[in-house]
């Protein structure tokens, strides 16, 4: 039994959020666009993270992958004057570290510089930003690329692909098979750019060695010349594209079986309830159920669906769905106030132990996950509140499932437990 | 008006400047307790937490005479949780039942095996017992430990962000802490190092035998490939051998024994990044940790070359001469190339970094530029050093995917041609003083998060006997060309590589199905000059290694010529 005295009483009452990153960060507007800053002057760097938000329903009917071609042509083409390779020669010159992240509904961008070249670093992040360069032949390219990828898929990556893409996972920016993505033209994709890049959706954070005066200026000189979109966000294009979400699908392929269950996001979960379930159901992923080990995923940006994957050992495969079928079922009774007021520690210890991992603290900030309101929240949450989240999020109703490696014996299990497959992959 | 050329005027500045100059190496505070435990601080005023980080000088090439996979089975074991003080004698008497059993049902396994096909199931009674209790004893272990799976002593303490690290050279396992709880963790894990508990044994066993039957073994299969051929006879020859019957082979009895001499303080070095105070935290420090009793004989244990010291005739300058290797695959189409290097403390450690760095530690870099964007031969490729370790004769290994349409033997050529140009053709000291900066500025990144800085330092510890390790690049700069070019033709020879091409078998699976209709052919063409099926077959193999050096219109049209001949 875990006692909670000494160390984990006194760090419960004593800790106050927010940490150091919130408690110094310095918030200002540039034309349209949020700006945060965080000084720390002990190292002679400058991070730099701007996230452009956008919705899933901007996508355009039956060009649904059109957000991760664009990614795609992003990450192949140029910015501003330069080209790719022009454009890494100059982060490289001054060794700087660069990256582009897309998701559905987020383009994320980071670079890390000397703070003495913060000049150089914020031009070449506002050219990679408002002026990428797309080469007409190079997104060709990207493309067959893309769809040859695509066709090469095994059944067991196509059902994967078709599974995260129906629960909406916005890691998956491509629909299985880069359906339509051969309809999609360049216009599209300069006007679809252009829609969902825009300073209104985006926040930058700076972190470093620089100060407000200095943060100001460098944004003003260089994205102060971001307009707003050319066109408004336009939401509902996508309300035809998703199919009916299959319930199980299960995917025929000699091979470890593993077990699949998603659920997007309920409309009743909060998100000062959702700031506790990870951690809870990464209690639950240390359990062992039965001879299967069940790890959940719920990651803390708020848009990713809950995706929970079991695994068997070979001579338990027959009992894997029925299992974990039980194992949710047992799941859904809830935690114990124990177990709520340990992790209601480890938050507020993560949340404290930010300032340790910049990278991480610039993250959250970047996602409004650091809002003193929150933390406020958090300390307010119930079991009863925790509890009827859990039990929204693993409604058996809307939990889809996948089964990979499957067979026919496990298949007459997946019945038996109630789970009739619509769509099986590679029985042929 | 933006100038493209702005960011390599300022790099010239810089470099005219140096980076380094406004950079600075950690303040680190380091004392050493009095049973040899190594203490590095480094102080972080007014974060309210600290990054906790422990390491064990040893890992997969110093397992005594267990399999390197001990090592993993002693890290998850030791540090995944924190088992309550007192259940060890609880826990002994279901250790033993359930190793028993679990050694009975292997060696039943492996009579079973030896038997003739359908004799196997008289033994089945007696297999479904040995299961049975197998199954009673881990049931009961779960009842006792079950719920420090789920939250432990550190968990309520609030300990986040654990890591456990397991490298050819050493164990690692971090925590970051409250500042409050910083001294409560000296004491747990104290107790933990002067009991080490191996109750949890047959749970990590099991997860770890899960992992390798589903193909995810700790490294990479195909690195051990490499590391078998390219550093035979040394330490780190069989430090990237995973097998399950290697895990199933080790009791928790052996495994108790390797962690008391593995463990002893002499062998472990502690890292604290964040609100501590280094002379503050010693007298703490000298009451917890440093009351562990010293293990006598334990350095008799190490079975690694000593560091590198100049004079000694450590014999890294050796090499057994160049080796190529053809290996099939089941999938993964590849190149390695492995170059025996110096280890870490080695004073040509600096001028090889930046040459790995010159050849592809950067996206502008002359491998990546060359061969991925502008040739299109490769489509993934990674240089690496210290493979895989740092402490003894290592590898330095560029690792390369060739692209749709590319082959094996194509890309390897490119490779050879740009190690060779490097060699030969004029290195300017421009190009030498921007892999520099790169990594001055990585050195200086690494700073920037207290993890990875706790990290850098301890490794650089346990493989090279001083934190300083980890910024020699800060600490040194001013490297000429001539030391670059000078050690590429030292080290990046034949007579120092081991080249190994992974692929699939062309005979058992054609990559397309041009490549199945020219075996097809090839076989019919083959059969009728030569009798014997495994000349017939290495011949067969060898041509179609040749025939996929051809683009596909040049495949075709030799398929076509091929067919006119076998044709009646």
């Amino acid at each position: 039994m875990i006692r909670w005295t000494g160390p984990a009483l006194a760090f419960a009452l004593a800790v106050a959020l927010p940490a150091q990153g919130l408690r110094d960060r310095q918030v200002f507007q540039t034309a349209g666009l949020t700006c945060i800053l965080v000084e720390s002057h002990e190292r002679p760097l400058i991070r730099m993270e701007l996230v452009s938000r956008w919705d899933r329903s901007e996508l355009p009917a039956g060009k649904e992958g059109i957000g991760g071609f664009l990614a795609e042509a992003m990450e192949a083409g140029g910015a501003g004057a330069y080209s790719r390779a022009a454009f890494h020669r100059a982060l490289d010159a001054l060794g700087m570290t660069y990256a582009f992240q897309a998701r559905i509904g987020a383009f994320r961008w980071t670079l890390v510089a000397d703070s003495r070249a913060q000049e150089t670093a914020m031009e070449l992040l506002t050219d990679a930003v408002v002026r990428p360069a797309f080469d007409g032949p190079l997104v060709e390219t990207e493309r067959k690329e893309v769809l040859r990828l695509a066709a090469a898929q095994s059944p067991r990556q196509r059902g994967i692909s078709r599974f995260l893409w129906s629960v909406g996972d916005p890691a998956t920016t491509i629909p299985a098979g880069a359906l339509g993505l051969d309809r999609i033209e360049f216009k599209d994709l300069l006007d679809f750019r252009q829609r969902v890049i825009r300073p209104e959706g985006a926040t930058l954070v700076l972190y470093g060695d620089l100060n407000l005066a200095q943060a100001k200026q460098l944004v003003l000189m260089h994205l102060g010349i971001w307009g707003p979109a050319a066109q408004a966000p336009v939401k509902g294009l996508a309300v035809k594209a998703a199919p009916p979400e299959p319930r199980l699908m299960a995917v025929f392929e000699p091979g470890p079986a593993e077990f699949w269950a998603a659920a997007s996001r309920p409309e009743a979960s909060g998100p000062a309830v959702e700031a506790l379930l990870p951690i809870l159901l990464a209690r639950a992923s240390r359990a062992r159920f039965g001879t299967f080990e069940m790890a959940f995923e719920l990651p803390r940006d708020g848009r990713t669906p809950l995706l929970i994957k079991a695994k068997v050992p070979p001579a338990d495969r027959d009992a894997l769905v029925p299992g974990c079928t039980a194992a949710l079922a047992a799941l859904r009774n809830g935690f114990s106030q124990e177990d709520l007021a340990c992790a209601l520690i480890q938050w507020k210890a993560e949340n404290s132990a930010l300032v340790l991992h910049p990278e991480a603290l610039v993250r959250d900030l970047a996602d409004g996950r650091l809002d003193p309101d929150l933390a406020r929240a958090v300390d307010q949450v119930t079991l009863a509140q925790v509890d009827q989240a859990l039990k929204a999020w693993l409604d058996p109703e809307r939990l889809r499932y996948l089964l990979l490696g499957a067979d026919a014996p496990m298949l007459q299990m997946a019945e038996k437990a109630g789970l009739k497959p619509s769509t099986v992959l590679g029985a042929d | 008006m933006r100038s493209p050329l702005a960011p390599f005027a300022l790099s010239a500045l810089i470099g005219v400047a140096g980076l380094a100059q406004s950079v600075r190496l950690p303040q680190v505070f380091e004392r050493t307790l009095g049973n040899g435990i190594r203490v590095m601080v480094v102080e972080r005023p007014g974060s309210a937490a600290v990054r906790a980080q422990l390491f064990i000088r040893g890992g997969r090439a110093n397992t005594g005479g267990l399999p390197p996979v001990a090592a993993d089975l002693l890290a998850r074991t030791l540090f995944r949780r924190v088992l309550p003080a007192g259940l060890e004698p609880k826990l002994e008497p279901i250790l033993e039942r359930e190793g028993g059993a679990f050694e009975a049902l292997r060696l039943d396994r492996m009579a079973q095996a030896r038997l003739p096909v359908g004799a196997q199931t008289a033994a089945a009674s007696e297999q479904a017992l040995l299961k049975a209790l197998e199954e009673n004893a881990m049931a009961a272990l779960l009842k006792q430990v079950g719920e420090t799976e789920t939250w432990d002593s550190l968990d309520a303490m609030g300990g986040t962000g654990r890591t456990l690290g397991v490298s050819a050279d050493y164990l690692s396992h971090g925590v970051d802490l409250p500042s409050t709880a910083l001294a409560a963790w000296f004491r747990i894990e104290a107790a933990q190092l002067q009991r080490l508990p191996v109750g949890r044994f047959p749970m990590e066993r099991e997860r770890l035998i899960q992992e390798l039957d589903a193909g995810e073994p700790p490294s990479p299969p195909a690195l051990s490939v490499l590391l078998a051929t390219a550093l035979s006879g040394r330490p780190y020859a069989l430090a990237a051998e995973f097998h399950r019957s290697q895990v199933e082979s080790i009791t928790w009895r052996e495994l108790q024994t390797y962690a008391r001499w593995a463990l002893s303080p002499e062998n472990l070095s502690l890292v604290l990044v964040g609100d501590v105070k280094g002379a503050a935290v010693m007298p703490l420090l000298e009451r917890s940790l440093g009351a562990l009793p010293r293990s006598p004989g334990s350095a008799a244990h190490w079975e690694g070359a000593e560091l590198f010291q100049a004079g000694d005739p450590v014999s890294s300058l050796e090499s057994p001469g160049g080796r190529r290797l053809i290996v099939s695959t089941t999938g993964d189409t590849r190149v390695f190339f492995g170059w025996r290097v110096p280890p870490a403390n080695h004073p040509d450690g600096s001028a090889l970094r930046t040459l790995t760095q010159i050849l592809g530690g950067a996206p502008s870099a002359r491998l990546e530029q060359n061969l991925v964007a502008t040739r299109g031969i490769a489509s993934r490729l990674t240089i690496r050093m210290g493979v895989p370790g740092r402490r003894d004769v290592n590898l330095l290994v560029i690792e390369a995917e060739p692209a749709q349409g590319h082959s094996l033997d194509e890309l390897e050529q490119a490779i050879q041609d740009e190690v060779l140009r490097l060699q030969r053709e004029p290195l300017i000291d421009l190009e030498v003083r921007q892999a520099q900066v790169q990594l001055e500025a990585a050195e200086t990144l690494v700073q920037e998060d207290a993890g990875n800085l706790a990290e850098a330092l301890g490794a650089a510890q346990c493989q090279g006997g001083d934190w300083r390790m980890a910024f020699r690049a800060l600490e040194t700069g001013g490297l000429k060309a001539a030391d670059v070019q000078r050690v590429a033709r030292t080290y990046l020879v034949p007579a120092r590589a081991t080249i190994a091409q992974l692929g699939p078998d062309p005979l058992l699976l054609p990559r397309d199905r041009t490549e199945g209709r020219l075996l097809q052919v090839l076989t019919a063409l083959l059969q009728r000059k030569l009798g014997n099926t495994a000349q017939a077959d290495t011949v067969l193999r060898e041509a179609l290694r040749q025939l996929r050096m051809l683009s596909q219109a040049e495949r075709e049209q030799t398929l076509k010529l091929l067919e006119a001949q076998v044709r009646p």
